[in-house]
């Protein structure tokens, strides 16, 4: 079973939002999609779940057309955020829509969630904290049982403790259910500990996907360098993510054999390997921008 | 279909219960003057104008909460459901359009039967030609509500469209008798049947429209990016010709067309306006 997306394009008011985006998520996975503000990602969710119309494209489900088999589409759970009908109604309202929407709807699971973070069921959501009314989404999202679950900024604005509660419960009916989540965040340090891979969205398509495992030709390391200026190829072949004199942290998107015997090479005073983090991938695929960014404020000083 | 019947159902089931109370409400209402000051403000059971109040309370009421579905979002997460938009579409006519007029004419029969059963074929007549207008009426709101956007936008649409449509309706009464169709025109089956049938294409073209937008368009002043120059001239050829039924065209006719149309344009391509130099 899987979720395939075959070349979506979209425009608003005639703005490319995406462009030939293709991916695929199987069963049981946890997926990140991850990209710059505006880049697309909430208009790719509202596409798969069909809120859109793809301009162009295919999305598959289990080898149906999801677009076409509306049958399929309580298989797909997807609610936009922060703003969404949920707030009006009781958790005891919800339930009882969503038993009709959602074939396989968990009624006895979603009481036991709500009870177990004290959510008050005959209080309308809106009078929630932002806290509970984010997992509440989440609770509302995997009681429908749905194969896929979409989650926008699910951990956007929480508090530490929260936070666990919502990545143990993403982790809790991946874990029983098999379902597969695609989870929208800036938090990268947080996605880290969740997903099993990442999707970049950049330029309106998934511009690289990546498991920080699986990522052995891009490096960090940390280094000081010779001299009073620093040399040339590491502007040019890395994303210099901290300067501190001339001691420099710097990610290689290509780290190749070149690389590494110029690093050996005595204009550094020393080099030392990091250990590298999703938000590392991600500065280094804006490399351009990061660097238009910085001489920009060079030429500010 | 069955589906999205159910879940639209079940959704506004509170507001679609309270529509019928203030339905009954209304009727108590009304029955409890009637009988306190001793003479009709609605007659019950014999012209019968109750069945008529009654659908059009109650389906200001549901266009309202139709209306709701916008602001809370609601709209937005249905097309993610297991229902087509166009099933959504059907399922809202029949819940916040038919279900009113059937329950305002039940209530007014069930009203005629404790009061007055002998006159019970022309209450059903009366109900018969009051919910097919309504029908029509609601039909145009649609049409106007599925264009555009906005909801204020919605509304002053509607206004604007059934006013168009009864100076219409008028024009094309006068037209026709004065060419000898009077007996035709003034035959009221005949005309509940065209207003049916036109009220049936009207949603018909609805139907079509909910099928090719997207949320996207939601806040745009009209959401097909075909019809936006046509509801500009229609807009513009609606003010500029109505009122000829009365008076003869001047120069000073095409003042509030031309103002209305600029404002209509404005509102729908947005010109980005500039002083800089």
């Amino acid at each position: 079973m899987s979720l395939i997306l075959e070349n979506i394009s979209k425009k608003i008011h005639h703005h490319a939002i995406l462009n030939n985006a293709s991916f695929e998520l199987k069963e049981g996975e946890v997926v990140g999609l991850v990209g710059r503000n505006g880049a697309g990602k909430t208009t790719l969710f509202r596409t798969i779940s069909g809120e859109m119309q793809a301009d162009f494209g295919r999305i598959g489900l289990d080898n149906k057309d999801y677009m076409k088999t509306i049958a399929v589409h309580d298989q797909l759970f997807y609610i936009d955020m922060p703003d969404n009908w949920l707030a009006y109604y009781t958790p005891k309202r919800i339930k009882s829509i969503l038993s009709v929407a959602y074939v396989n709807f968990d009624s006895e699971w979603y009481d036991e969630r709500l009870n177990q973070f004290g959510l008050n069921n005959n209080k309308r959501v809106q009078n929630y904290s932002k806290g509970m009314k984010a997992l509440f989404t989440i609770i509302v999202s995997f009681a429908s049982r749905a194969q896929y679950v979409l989650l926008d900024e699910p951990l956007d604005g929480l508090d530490v403790l929260v936070r666990d509660q919502v990545k143990q419960l993403i982790i809790d009916r991946v874990t029983k259910n098999n379902t597969t989540v695609l989870i929208a965040s800036h938090n990268l340090v947080e996605l880290d500990t969740l997903v099993d891979r990442i999707l970049l969205l950049k330029d309106g398509t998934i511009d690289r996907a990546f498991a920080i495992e699986n990522n052995k030709n891009i490096k960090k390391y940390q280094l000081a360098y010779d001299g009073d200026v620093m040399p040339e190829f590491l502007r040019n072949n890395g994303t210099i993510i901290a300067q501190v004199g001339h001691i420099v942290t710097i990610v290689f998107d290509n780290f190749d054999e070149d690389i590494g015997i110029r690093l050996a090479g005595s204009d550094f005073k020393f080099i030392e390997e990091l250990p590298i983090s999703s938000e590392d991938i991600f500065r280094a695929s804006f490399a351009n921008e990061v660097y238009a960014w910085q001489q920009e404020l060079g030429g500010e000083q | 279909m069955k589906q999205a019947l159910r879940l639209y159902g079940r959704i506004k089931s509170n507001q679609i219960i309270l529509i019928a109370i203030l339905g009954v409400l209304v009727t108590c209402f009304i029955g409890g003057v009637n009988t306190y000051y001793g003479r009709a403000i609605t007659n019950i059971g014999s012209d019968s104008e109750l069945g008529g109040v009654l659908m059009g309370i109650m389906l200001i009421a549901a266009g309202a909460a139709t209306y709701a579905d916008q602001t809370r979002h609601l709209n937005t997460w249905l097309s993610t459901q297991s229902a087509s938009r166009r099933q959504f579409f059907i399922s809202k006519v029949v819940w916040m359009i038919i279900a009113p007029i059937i329950l305002g004419a039940a209530i007014d029969l069930f009203m005629s039967i404790t009061i007055r059963s002998d006159n019970l074929h022309k209450v059903a007549s009366n109900n018969l030609n009051d919910g097919v207008e309504l029908f029509y009426v609601a039909s145009v709101v649609v049409l106007v509500s599925t264009i555009v956007g906005p909801i204020w936008q919605k509304i002053v649409g509607s206004f604007f469209a059934l006013v168009v449509c009864s100076s219409l309706s008028v024009g094309v009464n006068t037209i026709s008798i004065d060419f000898g169709m009077k007996e035709l025109v003034q035959n009221a089956e005949f005309t509940t049947l065209v207003t049916f049938i036109v009220a049936l294409l009207l949603l018909g073209a609805s139907y079509y429209i909910v099928g090719i937008i997207g949320i996207e368009s939601e806040h745009d002043a009209v959401r097909v990016p075909a019809l936006r120059w046509p509801v500009v001239i229609f807009v513009f050829i609606s003010t500029l010709f109505l009122p000829l039924n009365e008076s003869p065209l001047t120069a000073s006719s095409f003042v509030l067309p031309v103002v209305l149309s600029v404002i209509t344009f404005i509102f729908v391509f947005k010109p980005k306006l500039s002083w800089q130099k």
